[in-house]
């Protein structure tokens, strides 16, 4: 093979990957598929419309929630307590992570801690935290940042040990210092390790949100929801479903996106 | 650059000896698990090990891996994945520098190693030769004061890895750097080295240049290692019209090209003699009669002693080749020396 048929070689694989990344996207076909169904079932009366309600009404619902200002209103306060949360909890979760991951004395001081509190679901925390901080907007904070640390942790201290060995040698043999081998090689080489505790606890921390807001907040999409569901109104309970999906997805995609840019290497 | 080891010893090398001269391309041959990475990582301070590493005589010991001013090619290469080529070589320079990357003395890298087109690829794009050029261009890069290869061309095929080697020898020289060549494989130390060391087991089992090493095994292990080549010992020469020579030797008469220089010994690997059945027709060329003394089943082949002459010689023939042969302890046999095979010294 030639130089120039392995190059074309090379840029057919590179679209073929393209192509089958393509074939992975999920399709709307079945979403809309779905909807006809649900709008026909409830219509049919093949299922009560109290339990299950046309989805032109919860469109309409939906209207009408945001021309009252009552969904952005409870979506912002949501969104606003998991940007905060999360981005504190993550933050801090890759900086102790990669310090733990790098340095091993740092990793046997901290990672017993990190091994008994990184199983307990974060809902668990609730309880202890409503007593020593209160109900409040620091609450749902805090919640969302105990969600988001030790997963992250976690992930960034796996990311970090797993770099292999033989390019931290590679560079020390090139003359280079612990701290720029940290920053050059150690930690962009973890970073798809990283960005995956990040994708998955992004979706997680709008799970958590919910269910904090349902239990022990009184403002937010899982407060409205729990409001809703006291006044059986099926269709509002939906309509903050759907937001709550569209809300994970973004922030999942927002990852993915990051994490394309940062790893394209890859 | 001179380096010295000292009584250098830890789990696996035991107290081993070796002083590698200025600008001398030195191959460190050995089976796999002698200690020949062992090796490279102590000198390059990467593990911990007890001794003294010298360069031109001064301890470097003390000083981190960093600081010892080694170039290493590593068996894997460990070209950084998520850096493009160029990045790669900038690298090193950018550690010493340590100022904005002197993106001319990159691209004269690159150019000189015929690898500018592959500037800004990432190496995952790149084939194993391209990869391991690379590699070259890196290790280079950091101008090291000692250069430690650990199987370079493990991971190419064998027509680009022997054009690679001839290239890498030429430029090894040219740039006097003292080098340390590891491999398992003799001809390649051959072809590249000024001088061998054979390291079995963690000990140096001798230096020297390939043929002294050939033909004058210490050991059995060093024997095994090369291959066990039958050697003899010549007791007449004598020059053909065809330029080739009729050796005399444990009473056989063989015919070989040769130089003309001083030769004593000859040595021939048991793979390059060839046995068959005695058929009763007149001997050709390097074709002598043996009878079988001794029939050996090593994993995969056999190795058969026969008495030829007034030598004894060993033959390696695999299960399938026996198996049709039929041969048992007493036959008569021919033999027949492939030439190509002979090594005179």
């Amino acid at each position: 093979m030639t130089k120039s048929e392995n190059k074309t070689a090379k840029y057919n694989l590179k679209s073929s990957r393209a192509s089958s990344l393509n074939d992975s996207k999920p399709g709307f076909i079945p979403i809309i598929v779905l909807l006809i169904l649900w709008e026909i079932a409830a219509r049919c009366d093949f299922v009560s419309k109290g339990l299950l309600p046309p989805f032109t009404e919860v469109l309409s619902q939906f209207y009408e929630l945001i021309k009252n200002g009552i969904l952005f209103e409870n979506l912002a306060k949501s969104i606003i307590r998991v940007l905060a949360g999360f981005s504190m909890g993550a933050l801090l979760g890759i900086l102790t992570g990669t310090v733990m991951g790098w340095n091993k004395y740092i990793d046997k001081l901290f990672n017993p801690l990190i091994t008994v509190f990184y199983p307990v679901p974060a809902l668990g925390w609730l309880p202890i935290l409503i007593l020593y901080i209160g109900i409040g907007e620091a609450l749902p904070i805090a919640i969302i940042f105990i969600c988001s640390f030790f997963p992250v942790c976690y992930n960034t201290v796996c990311g970090i040990k797993n770099v292999d060995k033989n390019y931290i040698f590679a560079a020390k043999t090139m003359g280079a210092s612990n701290i720029r081998i940290l920053k050059t090689i150690v930690f962009p080489l973890a970073l798809p390790t990283i960005f995956t505790g990040l994708r998955l606890e992004a979706g997680m921390a709008w799970r958590v949100i919910i269910a904090a807001e349902m239990v022990a907040i009184p403002t937010g999409i899982g407060a409205l929801m729990m409001r809703a569901e006291s006044l059986i109104r099926m269709d509002i309970i939906i309509v903050c479903l759907l937001v709550l999906s569209v809300m994970t997805f973004i922030f999942e995609r927002f990852f993915i996106r990051i994490e394309s840019v940062l790893t394209k290497w890859k | 650059m001179e380096i010295k080891t000292k009584n250098l010893s830890n789990f696996i090398l035991k107290n081993l000896n070796l002083n590698i001269k200025d600008g001398e391309i030195f191959a460190l041959l050995g089976p796999n698990g002698a200690g020949k990475t062992t090796l490279l990582n102590a000198i390059a301070g990467l593990i911990p090990y007890d001794g003294n590493v010298f360069f031109n005589g001064v301890p470097i010991d003390d000083l981190p891996t960093e600081k010892r001013g080694v170039g290493y090619l590593f068996q894997d290469l460990c070209l950084l994945p998520h850096m493009t080529v160029f990045k790669n070589i900038a690298y090193p320079i950018k550690n010493k520098t340590n100022k904005t990357i002197p993106e001319k003395k990159v691209l004269k890298i690159l150019k000189s190693m015929n690898i500018s087109e592959f500037a800004d690829y990432y190496p995952a794009r790149l084939s194993g030769g391209e990869k391991q050029k690379v590699a070259m261009a890196r290790v280079l890069a950091a101008e090291p004061r000692i250069l430690l290869l650990d199987e370079p061309f493990k991971s190419v095929d064998f027509n680009t890895a022997k054009y690679m080697r001839e290239e890498l020898k030429i430029l090894l020289k040219n740039l006097k750097i003292t080098t340390i060549y590891v491999t398992h494989n003799f001809e390649e130390a051959q072809e590249m080295s000024d001088r061998v060391g054979i390291l079995i087991n963690g000990e140096i089992r001798g230096t020297g240049k390939a043929e002294e090493i050939f033909f004058n095994s210490v050991d059995n292990e060093v024997s095994n290692f090369i291959g066990s080549p039958n050697i003899l010992n010549i007791d007449s020469l004598k020059l053909l019209n065809s330029g080739l020579f009729e050796i005399e030797c444990g009473g056989l008469n063989i015919i070989a090209p040769h130089n003309g220089k001083k030769i004593k010994k000859m040595a021939i690997f048991p793979k390059d003699i060839v046995i068959s059945p005695r058929d009763g027709q007149t001997q050709k060329f390097n074709q002598f009669e043996g009878d079988i003394i001794d029939i050996v089943s090593i994993n995969s082949h056999f190795k058969i002693k026969i008495a030829a002459g007034k030598s004894i010689l060993f033959s390696e023939i695999s299960k399938a080749v026996f198996n049709s042969l039929k041969l048992k302890q007493g036959d008569k046999v021919n033999i027949n020396l492939n030439l190509n095979g002979i090594r005179l010294n």
